[in-house]
């Protein structure tokens, strides 16, 4: 019984929230309703000195009213304030909307420190960072993602690459890769793999041929708890689609003698009269 | 009871109307010879057009085109596909052709690098219901290690091993928060019929 009363006692300190200082919730009123009002001159006086070209900079959405949501204390001198907005959306609707802000205590005063959002880093954070591996479990494999490293003829650069992923529960360590010297370059290549670990192969093709879609082969030769290993990798050089044959309007042997540099045009045929599907009977 | 009458002859027009288009639609239309068809067909490859996007540095902010293609091949189980397409090629890889203005062409194939943006599979495929979501600027960082080369120009997108593609780019002024919005065309739910871009053939 004491235990959970200790329990309880912990879940009620852990939760206590100090109430915020009157001076905050009113300042925090004021600066709301002067950015209500239209009035950003007024709500400037609320704002950190080194925010101050923020908030100027910054363009204020269409509002209809707002509420205070929370008043969060995080120290003597900081405080996240959270207000739900009626904000117009598209010049007819109202949408709810949460904006959290910093509050600081400067001197005597309460102020908002302003951020300005930079909207392509924020793009960029939003599309970025989720090309870590698999996070599945370790297979016990030496993995090769793709399985086929291409070159793409059509590309600036001529070179491709696959990921290698050590998937086994130990290090591995890569001793050379075998490849044709006379066609291809190596780019990059991994040296030691920690388990999970994933890096980059990569080769550059050096050669002139025209010729479309030829075959090769790499080895990625490595040692694994002190025992050599190898793996062969396929390669496709000089790679050119089915999707790039339909879009230029080429056939096999028109896409297999198109020679470099030169920029091919889509070919986009718009519908004809309609023909039969089927020869008339007789 | 004239106006009950007058409902139900209505309601039976649109009933007709709907299964004859319906009917027609699901037919293969051979529009003759040349790589593309324009019908409602399993072909395995489909494009999609964007008139133009850009990367440029400049002052204020830069020039920048977001991209979101979609793979709309996404529908319950036991439902026909809404884009009455037949749905057998169902995830694939994204091939970009981007002509710059003066003609110069620029490749990119989805395997090239997987890990530009989000929504692509480990493989480089996109699958159904996946939409792939990057920068142009993605883009040419792998194609010439150049995240401020500039491009102004239109783009093509074959989905190669896809039944149907959508799309949208937004080319935005990231310093003064202009953006201009253009759906990738054929689209969705646009024109005589509801075609998710338009079949390729290959010759």
């Amino acid at each position: 019984m004491r235990r959970v009363q200790f329990i309880l006692l912990l879940l009620v300190v852990g939760s206590w929230q100090p109430a915020p200082p009157e001076e905050l919730t009113a300042r925090v009123h004021l600066y709301w309703d002067a950015l209500m009002e239209g009035d950003k001159a007024a709500a400037l006086e609320f704002v950190a000195q080194d925010a101050r070209n923020n908030f100027i900079n910054r363009r204020e959405p269409i509002m209809r009213g707002w509420a205070l949501q929370s008043i969060e204390i995080k120290s003597e001198s900081e405080a996240q304030v959270s207000v739900v907005v009626d904000r117009m959306v598209d010049g007819i609707s109202i949408a709810k909307a949460v904006i959290s802000e910093n509050w600081v205590l400067q001197g005597q005063e309460w102020k908002v420190a302003v951020m300005l959002v930079d909207p392509l880093e924020l793009f960029r954070s939003m599309t970025r960072g989720t090309a870590k591996p698999d996070p599945k479990p370790l297979s016990g494999d030496v993995r090769v993602v793709p399985s086929t490293l291409k070159i793409w003829f059509l590309s600036a650069r001529q070179e491709g690459k696959v990921g290698v992923r050590n998937e086994r529960p130990e290090r591995l360590s890569v001793t050379s890769v075998d490849y044709d010297a006379a066609l291809f370059k190596l780019a990059a290549t991994p040296e030691i793999l920690e388990s999970g670990d994933q890096a980059e192969l990569k080769i550059e093709y050096l050669g002139e041929e025209i010729k479309k879609n030829l075959p090769s082969s790499l080895v990625l030769n490595f040692e694994y708890q002190g025992q050599p290993e190898s793996i062969k990798i396929e390669v496709v050089y000089n790679f050119f689609s089915d999707g790039s044959r339909g879009l230029f309007g080429l056939t096999k042997e028109e896409a297999d003698k198109l020679p470099r540099g030169v920029v091919p045009r889509p070919a986009i045929k718009l519908p004809g009269r309609q023909k039969p599907t089927t020869p008339p009977p007789g | 009871m004239e106006r009950f009458g007058t409902t139900m002859r209505a309601l039976i027009s649109v009933l007709v109307v709907g299964a004859l288009s319906t009917t027609g639609l699901a037919q293969r239309i051979d529009t003759g010879e040349g790589p593309f068809l324009q019908g409602i067909t399993t072909t395995s490859a489909t494009l999609i057009y964007a008139p133009f996007v850009s990367n440029t540095v400049a002052e204020p902010g830069r020039f920048d085109t977001t991209f979101v293609i979609s793979n709309p091949l996404s529908f319950p189980p036991g439902m026909t596909s809404p884009f009455l397409v037949a749905g057998g090629n169902l995830e694939g890889v994204i091939e970009l052709y981007f002509f710059d203005f003066d003609g110069t062409m620029i490749y990119f194939d989805s395997t090239m690098d997987p890990n530009v943006g989000i929504g692509l599979s480990a493989q480089g495929t996109l699958g159904p219901g996946k939409s792939w979501i990057f920068l142009l600027q993605d883009i040419l960082a792998v194609t010439h290690n150049d995240r401020n080369k500039t491009f102004n120009g239109q783009v093509y997108i074959v989905g190669r091993g896809l039944d149907g593609l959508a799309g949208a780019v937004s080319v935005v002024n990231f310093g003064n928060g202009f953006t201009q919005t253009l759906i990738m065309t054929p689209a969705l739910g646009q024109g005589p019929t509801p075609m998710p871009g338009l079949p390729v053939r290959f010759p």
